[in-house]
């Protein structure tokens, strides 16, 4: 029988929950991290600590909860595909592989 | 429950893990070869490694009532050193009438590189020439989809692959649709992290149904979970699924896959 949306909910929220403050808890450490190297280093070069922020990982992640937050279906995988390499349609002939 | 466990790596487990997976309902499990995790350096490191899948595993899984059957190949990592991975896969033939052999696996990708691709070839064209099956190998993370993609053209253009005989293991939400539509048996691997949930494994199974669709734990020496398939068994029963639908999923499946090479022994129940 399946389950109706409520039923869901209730069971997979403190899951979801918990997951979000870890990815929470990543972006603090980062924000941190960034804060105690301004105050060691030259605290007006804060160029390459800002860096981060332009890191392709860190704008990934900034990618992947924006598709969080949008309404649109199938989350998972526009997040799995956001995450990955593209597929190049002619691979084959720039591999120039033998064919069966 | 009973179940079978399509893809676990039990080289990396110790004996205690056949006792638990034992008691926990696993009555046989197939255990393709893979990357040791390290490099290895000849062509008979693979012979020997081909004698543990063949000899010693199947009398270690034996003392706790599992059938084990195993798969040949080089993995898709070491496959980059061509030459190497072409002495291995003449070497293959002298283990393929093993009783526990059933094909050649687990073969793929794993950075999606021009070598990795020949070698992947070389592997299909053995299976076919031996009336083998395929256990397929997906890349690992940002790697999956691309590589996927790659493998399943590489299939699809080779006349001769029958899908039905082909198992193309680690599938995720963004590479199960195009492995089912193309006709191939998919995989789902359940990882702590680096792969899917059994949640997720169930959201799969809801989505796609459970025609050639099976669940593995594929577990081995990184991060992972040999009794990951009780998990989804669990998972699928506090969601309200019978017993019919995860039987399907986790033996059922698994048994009809198998039984099409020879090897392959009909367990009863």
């Amino acid at each position: 029988m399946a389950r109706t949306p409520k039923q869901i909910l209730q069971s997979d929220y403190l899951i979801a929950r918990a997951k979000v403050i870890e990815v929470a808890a990543m972006l603090d450490r980062i924000d941190r991290a960034v804060d105690s190297t301004i105050q060691v280093d030259n605290p007006s070069d804060v160029s390459k600590t800002e860096s981060i922020y332009q890191d392709i990982a860190y704008q990934k992640i900034q990618a992947a909860i924006a598709i969080l937050m949008d309404s649109d279906k199938e989350k998972t995988r526009r997040i799995q595909e956001l995450l990955s390499r593209a597929y190049v349609a002619d691979w084959m002939e720039q591999f120039k592989l033998p064919t069966n | 429950m009973d179940y079978i466990d399509p893809h676990i790596h039990m080289v990396s487990r110790t004996t205690d893990d056949y006792e638990i997976l034992a008691k926990m309902g696993c009555v046989a499990m197939s255990e393709p070869a893979f990357w040791a995790g390290f490099d290895r350096g000849s062509v008979d490191s693979f012979r020997d490694y081909f004698r543990q899948l063949t000899d010693f595993e199947p009398k270690r899984a034996a003392q706790y009532g599992i059938r084990h059957y195993t798969w040949l190949c080089i993995n898709a990592k070491e496959a980059e050193n061509v030459s190497l991975s072409r002495e291995v896969i003449a070497m293959i033939p002298e283990f393929l009438d093993e009783p526990n052999v059933l094909g050649i696996g687990e073969i793929g990708l794993n950075k999606n590189s021009r070598n990795e691709a020949t070698i992947f070839l070389e592997h299909v064209d053995l299976a076919v020439k031996h009336h083998q099956q395929i256990l397929i190998h997906t890349p690992h993370l940002e790697d999956k989809y691309q590589g996927t993609r790659m493998i399943l053209d590489m299939l699809t253009q080779d006349s001769r692959v029958d899908p039905s005989r082909v198992l193309v293991d680690h599938v995720e939400e963004h590479t199960i649709r195009e492995v089912l539509d193309r006709g191939f048996w998919a995989g789902m691997t359940m990882y702590p992290i680096s792969k899917c949930t059994p949640q997720r494994a169930a959201d799969m199974i809801e989505t796609y149904g459970t025609e050639r669709l099976m669940a593995n734990s594929a577990g081995d020496w990184g991060p992972s979970k040999p009794t990951a398939i009780p998990d989804l068994i669990l998972e699928l029963k506090q969601r309200g699924h019978s017993r019919s639908t995860i039987q399907k999923v986790v033996y059922e499946n698994p048994q009809r896959f198998f039984e099409q090479s020879q090897k392959w022994q009909q367990l009863s129940g």
